[in-house]
């Protein structure tokens, strides 16, 4: 029996090529794209999956009376002497140690560095290659992956060998104390290189840079992890850390909150910085256009076997003359469904495979199938297939074989009005692919306006050199003077300046102790943005002053403690309550240091538009963190050949490394391209689906149609009423559907839109954009079919009735 | 065999209500070949309908071997209607998909047979119908006449006891009809109960019983003195 089910699926498969090709693509690209978008997801899900004490690990966050969190050090010291059912913390600190590793002769820039506790292999237990963990509980220690053993050595045997680090803290040799195993992908911790946090602690090593101490209070640089122990409860832990931190002599008003770390990854209710975490709502978007599209696809199938029940209610007739059973009806035609989704299924592994390396780079990660597997979400995708397969399959299954064997044999069920199943299943369609249009278009016109607006700071032919990092000893300063003069001898560079942040990276730090000379207690809402400066920073990216002047040069070579000027931007001063000009000459308080406020600049974007301009000091300091030029564009090449040598000669051992900062600048945009790019493609894919499904159905009502066709034209209807007369049936549909879409893509993509501080209106004509081209598309689709039908010679359509 | 008894059928829509067959009293005795006349409309087919328990009567009685199954249900007149009555119909009704082999299957399949026995009676009845060299064609590939022999085969593979034929020679030519007639009478020789409804008297004359309906009456019940011409 089962292979006679096989045998007339595969036939009757056949036999209805054009409907079965729309079912096998449509279902074969819906399936794609579910898989590459799962494969995505399920990738995101599993972050963090592999720590066997996952459940016990939580992040300590400080939230302020604001409401914000940011990690810090200090609790975990404080906690574990007084919290003894914690069975112990571990605080990382994130990107402060990178800088240049010599190894014999070679260099290495390294980015992806950590200064940790040594707990770092206990709590979360990276597995260890050779050594032993504790080793790094001692300063100057080292623990390096396996690839950073092999490119360093040669070899993974790299116990006890030595590297030398040149960061910010200066040069210090470092002996490594153990190699582990390469950190997986899909773990919030990502170091190649992990320091002992011993060695922040030793004021030998990190010099004048006492903010780095981590057993300083409120160190911000630093995370702290705890494991709870096996008993405890998080939500009475952290009421108990709470009431241990009120009587600690801190004299912070933030509070403790634990956020395990099973959630950190896409916990976006504890918003907080990592280059690794996730983002929920993209998860939750990117499931649902996968389930959209899906679905799309199978209503497609249900479509077209509700149609062509015509063709085979004869069949399921006579088989139920001849004295088949009801179950057996439904059993062979789920068959047929089964097969056309599993057909489907593999057609879509072959295009997975061909498209992976196109997705993994607009989505910028590295996935294969095999991720599938590393979280519990293929199973859910398979029930979502199993139940995207029996519905469909069931519908058509049950409903022919419940039809009165008489009723099947004369060509049952068309008539007996399932077109308003078809109609809705279409409107679902098409109101799906109009939202998709239309948020596709707003995206894009909301990057547009971003890209184009005008900023206030020119980025254009400004590059941006990454500065010095080792180096620095006496000479270093009438190095960077040489270097300086030096690039003014260069023609085609017109400006020069150092700063410790640019403009689309950054600041340097915040604080919320800027107080006008009458203030004082901070207002703790308030935060302001610090970027360190020279005098040439402001000319260099033509930002222009509203009131008062720039800084003079011997201001910017003060040292610190002896600042006494600084200039700021026009938010900063309506924040502290003056206007541009009042403000010139006041006297503020900076962290408890006197200073006058000598200019302001305009408002401009120093970071991009999604958030709004915020209050910003420029201090005055040699920082040569940045170095930026003003250059002219022809002959890039060649004037980069000379940067690149003027640069190595001052700063010998150092590499050159550069980008240009409006390009830089647009790389935080990044999220909203990627959006745009999957609506582009999920808006095209689904329009593309539904009106495959709109071919077929247009073919099955001309064929439907043939005979009331010839009578029309017998009696004189012209090829363009017969094509409007059975267009105009799909041509309503889309209308409904566009106004249905409206409302959906009206609160959805405001909602996004209100996410950016600086944003596109929603204006009416998007609507009517994507409302035409989805019009225009889905005519030319039945058009095809309407007027083929209607240029059928009459005779042959009066005859095939 | 069968035994009706006051049988009517009415069709109801919303707004008309038709009577099909009214008070129809009609007896078939075991290895009897009837045949039902009568003008377009006048209730054959759903006679025939009903007889093959495709369809249940309004009101009356209908007993078949004994059983009376007026009231049944789908699923009691389904498992009743297996392997006791083959249908032939004017159109034929085989399964474009499968192949003539495959089409004469089928009722064995739905029977539970094993593929051996399947194998030897699909074989057998196709030889016998004198299609055998056809057995890997598919439907559309043959002539009427073929396809014809092809839906006899299927109705009479399992052994039914009741052959019911609706107009079996209504798309055939001259020839192809009288070699279906003569097939339907040589199986109703061996012992198979055959009713047929037809429109052709010459066909009507195959059979030993004429039975000449009319708005939905036995108008006449003869017996057929032209038997065997």
């Amino acid at each position: 029996m089962f292979s006679n089910y096989l045998k007339i699926a595969w036939r009757s498969l056949w036999k209805n090529r054009l409907f079965s090709a729309v079912n096998l693509i449509g279902l074969a690209l819906g399936l794609t794209a579910s898989l590459l978008i799962l494969e995505y997801v399920s990738f995101e899900r599993s972050y963090n999956t592999f720590h066997p004490k996952l459940a016990r690990l939580y992040r300590i966050l400080m939230e302020s009376q604001s409401g914000s969190t940011q990690p810090t050090s200090a609790p975990g010291v404080s906690l574990r002497a007084n919290f003894p059912e914690m069975e112990s913390y571990c605080r990382i600190a994130e990107g402060v140690g990178n800088g240049i590793v010599r190894v014999s002769e070679k260099t290495f820039r390294e980015e992806r560095t950590l200064y940790a506790d040594a707990s770092l292999f206990h709590l979360f237990q990276f597995p260890v290659r050779s050594g032993v963990s504790q080793q790094l509980s001692k300063p100057l220690t080292v623990g390096i992956s396996v690839r950073e053993a092999q490119k360093f050595f040669g070899t993974t045997e790299a116990v006890g060998r030595q590297i030398t680090v040149d960061n910010q803290f200066g040069k210090a040799d470092y002996t490594v104390a153990l190699v582990y195993e390469d950190m997986p992908e899909n773990s919030d911790i990502q170091a190649d290189l992990v320091f002992s946090m011993a060695t922040l602690a030793n004021p030998s090593v990190i010099k004048a840079n006492s903010w780095v101490d981590p057993t300083g209070v409120g160190a911000q640089f630093v995370t702290t992890y705890v494991l709870l122990a096996p008993q405890a409860d998080a939500f009475t832990a952290e009421r108990k850390f709470n009431q241990l931190l009120k009587t600690l002599p801190t004299g912070s008003t933030d509070r403790i909150r634990l956020q395990a770390v099973q959630y950190q990854h896409l916990g976006s209710s504890l918003a907080d910085s990592s280059s690794t975490f996730g983002n929920l709502g993209f998860i939750y978007l990117m499931s649902g256009i996968a389930s959209l599209i899906l679905l799309i696809a199978w209503f497609n199938y249900v479509n077209l076997s509700t149609a062509l029940v015509s063709r085979r209610s004869k069949e399921v007739g006579v088989r139920k003359v001849i004295g088949a059973h009801r179950f057996q009806i439904i059993g062979q035609f789920l068959g047929e469904s089964v097969i056309l989704n599993l057909i489907a299924l593999f057609l879509a592994l072959f295009l997975v495979e061909l498209l992976q390396e196109s997705f993994n780079s607009l989505i910028q990660k590295n996935l294969s199938l095999s991720v599938l597997f590393d979280s519990h979400y293929w199973l859910y995708a398979l029930l979502f297939f199993g139940a995207g397969i029996g519905v469909s399959g069931f519908y058509t299954a049950f409903g022919l074989s419940g039809i009165h064997p008489l009723i099947s044999l004369k060509g049952g069920w068309l008539k007996s009005g399932k077109g308003w199943l078809r109609q809705s299943l279409v409107l679902f369609q098409f109101s799906i692919s109009i939202t998709l249009i239309a948020a596709t278009f707003i995206v894009y016109h909301q990057l547009q306006y971003m890209q184009r607006q005008n900023l206030g700071v020119t980025l254009q032919q400004r590059l941006v050199m990454q500065g010095p990092e080792l180096g620095q000893d006496s000479t270093f300063l009438t190095r960077t003077a040489g270097f300086r003069n030096a690039l003014h001898q260069l023609p085609f560079v017109t400006a020069f300046s150092s700063s410790g942040n640019v403009p689309g990276s950054g600041f340097n730090f915040s604080t919320e102790n800027v107080l006008r000379a009458d203030q004082s207690v901070p207002d703790q809402k308030t935060s302001f943005a610090v970027l360190i400066c020279d005098d040439q920073f402001f000319k260099t990216y033509d930002i222009p002053f509203a009131s008062g002047r720039d800084f003079l040069k011997g201001e910017t070579e003060k040292s610190w403690a002896n600042v006494r000027t600084l200039i700021v931007n026009e938010t900063a001063a309506a924040t502290l309550g003056y206007s541009p000009t009042a403000i010139l000459n006041k006297t503020v308080m900076f962290n408890g240091q006197s200073v006058e406020v000598i200019g302001v600049v305009k408002d401009y974007h120093h970071l991009g538009l999604q958030q709004a301009i915020q209050p910003i000091v420029y201090w005055p300091q040699q920082n040569t963190t940045y170095l930026t030029a003003r250059i002219s564009t022809d002959q890039v090449q060649n004037h980069l050949q000379q940067l690149k040598a003027t640069y190595e000669r001052y700063f010998p051992g150092n590499l050159f490394s550069f980008y240009f900062a409006d390009e830089h600048y647009n790389r935080q945009y990044q999220t909203e391209q990627q959006y745009s790019s999957l609506f582009t493609l999920a808006s095209g894919l689904s329009i593309f689906i539904a009106c495959l499904g709109l071919l077929g159905l247009a073919a099955f009502s001309a064929e439907q149609r043939t005979k009331e066709i010839g009578i029309r034209k017998v009696l004189g209807a012209s090829v363009f009423q017969i094509s409007a007369l059975l267009s105009t049936a799909y041509i309503k549909l889309v209308i409904l559907a566009l106004l249905l879409s409206i409302p959906l893509v009206w609160f959805t993509m405001n909602y996004w839109l209100e996410q950016f501080a600086y944003h596109v209106s929603m204006r009416w004509w998007v609507f009517a954009e994507a409302g035409l081209l989805t019009l225009s598309i889905a005519l030319l689709t039945v058009s095809y079919q309407s007027i083929r039908a209607a240029l059928t010679n009459p005779v042959k359509s009066l005859k095939s009735e | 065999m069968i035994q009706i008894k006051n049988l009517r059928k009415v069709y109801r829509t919303e707004e008309i209500e038709t009577t099909a067959l009214d008070h129809v009293n009609v007896e078939i005795a075991d290895g009897e070949f009837v045949a039902i006349m009568g003008p377009s409309g006048c209730g054959k087919s759903t006679l025939l309908n009903v007889l093959g328990m495709l369809d249940n009567p309004s009101t009356g009685e209908y007993n078949f071997w004994g059983e009376e199954i007026s009231k049944y249900s789908e699923r009691q007149r389904a498992k009743l209607r297996k392997g006791n009555i083959g249908f032939v119909f004017q159109s034929f009704n085989l399964i474009d998909e499968l192949t003539v082999y495959e089409n004469v299957e089928l009722p064995l399949l739905y029977l539970g047979k094993s593929a051996a026995e399947r194998k030897e009676l699909v074989e057998t009845v196709l030889t016998r119908m004198n299609i055998m060299h056809r057995k890997d064609h598919f439907p559309q590939q043959l002539s009427g006449g073929q396809q014809q022999r092809v839906a006899i085969a299927r109705a009479v593979v399992a052994k039914p006891k009741l052959i019911l034929a609706d107009e079996p020679t209504g798309n055939l030519d001259s020839t192809n009809g009288e070699e279906v007639m003569k097939l339907l009478q040589q199986l109703n020789e061996e012992g198979t109960t055959i009713i047929m409804v037809t429109h052709s008297p010459y066909d009507a004359n195959y059979s030993h019983r004429i039975i000449n309906l009319f708005d939905g009456h036995v108008v006449t019940e003869n017996v057929n003195t032209k038997f065997h011409i």
